[in-house]
């Protein structure tokens, strides 16, 4: 199968910028992308770097973007691309992370977040039993963190992560898919103190894109994330922007039935909050003078009781 | 065609342009719509986080009344479509979820057996309405027109519960640009997030991602953008003045809603597509078709 592998090169050391080179391919059928790159590499230019290892998606070394989406390249087949009606593959490095040369980035900030996270078991000492015996857990104790558990730290939804992009500060899909194996883990002890901690690091900042649910290994960070959350909040930590959002949120829509998001940011500012409003006046003077606020009383399903009545039967106290 | 019409709460709160220019384009189309103004607020995956059980009963509520009323449900926003289907999935998948909601919603009277399926506008003008039935419907053609189709990330992903384009190159929404006689320029950031969903929680981060975007429009030099939900557009057009002042850019790019654009294709009055509810006045960019 022909196909062309336009590569971002750079070697920030000696090109003032990165620039594209243009590698022809003609491969077997089922080749990978990697096969490729390893082809480029033994014939055509030995100076391409970038990282693989076992090339069978279990060392997470392969991480590159090709037309537009992180992917590890040893589990690619170029003819999925092809297939996609692109001949053409796109090959950048990682996003989120500076590059070293070509396609190798420095993963430092991937492992800070994740070292953030405390990724190891912190159970009670008085309840850890005695060397010579096991720590038992039964495996539907360990169900909810069943998908977590198969991360293979390759960064892929990492570098794919538009909140991670533009926030240095977020704990990124991947920490906080860990941060939630071990929150779930009935053996761990810091639950609370994790949580609390969560919250610092970013566990409300995701923005639902999902692209995180392209992970190679099925983690699926974005339910994590979504999990933590309402764990976080049943376990009472709700003196933060994302719960106090989520919970008026709910409340809102308990009232009418239909989100009244004029109210919902003035709650959330804090009705007494005078530099708060003021902050948000311009803004709220814009969508006004569109004809873009409109009154309460049109965000009112038909039968509203029918709502409040769900709401009661399986809304918590708070909800109601 | 007849379909059970699902406006969400943004069309009819802060958007109401694109609940109005939907109504005009599907009178031109002639495709009717039942407004359910019973129907709940999606929950928009918030009300998810907090409690998946409740946001999947209220979503349930909507497609029993969708069910009972023998039709398909039509949405105008990206979130309501990705959450509507994960819940549609999610119950569909567990016959003991189902029984469970369906004991939840007999208080009201109701039922739900799953079989409501849910479709966002795009994939209704895409795949069952037709391109080429749409393009017949041209008579003010975009000619000339550079459109940055913005697809955004809810609509695509997960894509058992979305839809009916590929995630990783979706096409559905170029080829309706040029269907319309538009032309589609590609983009780095059309299938990236916008950042709405974190635009109360940390404006910062969000108007950086709304920004960027923008930018990244501008660059392929496209005339406007346009998407297929109110929260896209809120990110991108209501608050572009004040995204674009807090992060220091100086883009500035009119955003219309694909019912717009669709609506001016087909020669529905500017007045009654509500252009002027924009935030950021597409005159300039729309003189070459208007
Ligand atoms: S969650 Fe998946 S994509 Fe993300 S680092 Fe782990 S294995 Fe890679």
């Amino acid at each position: 199968m022909k196909s062309t592998f336009l590569i971002q090169r750079y070697v920030p050391e000696q090109d003032s910028a990165p620039h594209v080179e243009r590698y022809e391919l003609d491969l077997w059928d089922e080749a990978t992308i990697l096969d490729g790159l390893l082809a480029i590499k033994d014939s055509q230019d030995d100076s391409l770097a970038f990282r693989r290892a076992c090339r069978h998606a279990i060392c997470g070394s392969c991480s590159m973007v090709v037309n537009g989406y992180t992917k590890l390249v040893c589990k690619t087949a170029i003819a999925s691309e092809v297939k996609r009606g692109r001949s053409e593959l796109k090959i950048t490095p990682m996003r989120s992370m500076k590059v070293l040369k070509d396609l190798i980035v420095d993963m430092s900030p991937f492992w800070k977040h994740f070292r953030d996270v405390e990724p190891w078991l912190q159970p009670d000492p008085a309840k850890v039993p005695p060397p010579n015996e096991e720590y038992r857990v039964t495996p539907q104790q360990l169900a909810p963190s069943r998908k977590d558990l198969n991360c293979i730290l390759c960064a892929v939804c990492f570098s794919d992560c538009g909140v991670t992009e533009v926030d240095s500060h977020f704990a990124g899909p991947p920490a906080l898919a860990k941060a939630h194996r071990f929150v779930t883990d009935p053996r761990d002890s810091k639950r609370k103190e994790r949580l609390e901690k969560l919250v610092d690091l970013g566990l409300w900042d995701c923005a639902h894109a999902y692209n995180c649910m392209e992970c190679p290994k099925h983690v699926d960070p974005a339910h994590a994330i979504a999990d933590l959350r309402r764990i976080s909040i049943e376990a009472g930590i709700t003196n933060n922007i994302g719960a106090k959002h989520s919970q008026q949120f709910t409340k809102s829509v308990g009232r009418n039935g239909r989100l009244d998001e004029t109210r919902l940011v003035m709650e959330l500012t804090g009705i007494t909050n005078v530099t708060g409003q003021i902050r948000n006046a311009p803004q709220g003077v814009r969508m006004l003078l569109k004809g873009k606020l409109p009154l309460p009383m049109h965000q009112k399903v038909d039968n509203p009781k029918e709502v409040r009545r769900i709401f009661e039967t399986v809304g918590t106290k708070d909800e109601q | 065609m007849k379909y059970a019409y699902f406006t969400g709460c943004v069309a009819k709160g802060t958007c109401p342009e694109l609940h109005a220019s939907t109504v005009e384009l599907a009178k031109v189309l002639g495709i009717e719509l039942w407004e359910m103004t019973d129907a709940t607020c999606c929950g928009a995956g918030v009300i998810r986080d907090e409690n998946p059980e409740l946001q999947i009963a209220l979503n349930a509520r909507t497609f029993a009344m969708a069910e009972a009323a023998e039709m398909d449900i039509v949405n105008i926003c990206s979130t309501c479509q990705q959450n509507l289907g994960q819940d549609n999935r999610a119950m569909r998948e567990d016959p003991a979820l189902l029984e469970r909601t369906n004991d939840i919603l007999s208080q009201n009277g109701l039922h739900y057996s799953g079989k409501t399926q849910v479709k966002n506008l795009l994939w209704v003008l895409v795949g069952d309405y037709g391109l080429d039935r749409l393009a017949q419907k041209v008579v003010r053609p975009l000619t000339g027109l550079r459109v940055a189709s913005y697809y955004g990330c809810q609509l695509l992903r997960p894509v058992e519960d979305t839809g009916y384009d590929d995630p990783d190159n979706p096409t559905s929404f170029d080829n309706l640009v040029r269907a319309l006689g538009g032309t589609p320029v590609d983009y780095a950031g059309k299938t990236r997030c916008c950042g709405f969903h974190i635009l109360t929680v940390n404006e910062d981060t969000s108007t950086k991602m709304a920004v960027k975007r923008l930018e990244e429009a501008e660059e392929a030099e496209a005339d406007i953008m346009v998407t297929p939900c109110p929260l896209c557009h809120t990110s991108l057009d209501a608050y572009q003045p004040r995204a674009t002042k807090l992060q220091g850019s100086n883009v500035r790019m009119p955003v219309l809603h694909l019912s717009q654009l669709v609506g001016l294709a087909c020669g529905i009055d500017v007045g009654d597509l509500k252009l002027n509810q924009l935030m950021v006045s597409p005159q300039s960019a729309l003189s070459g078709v208007l």
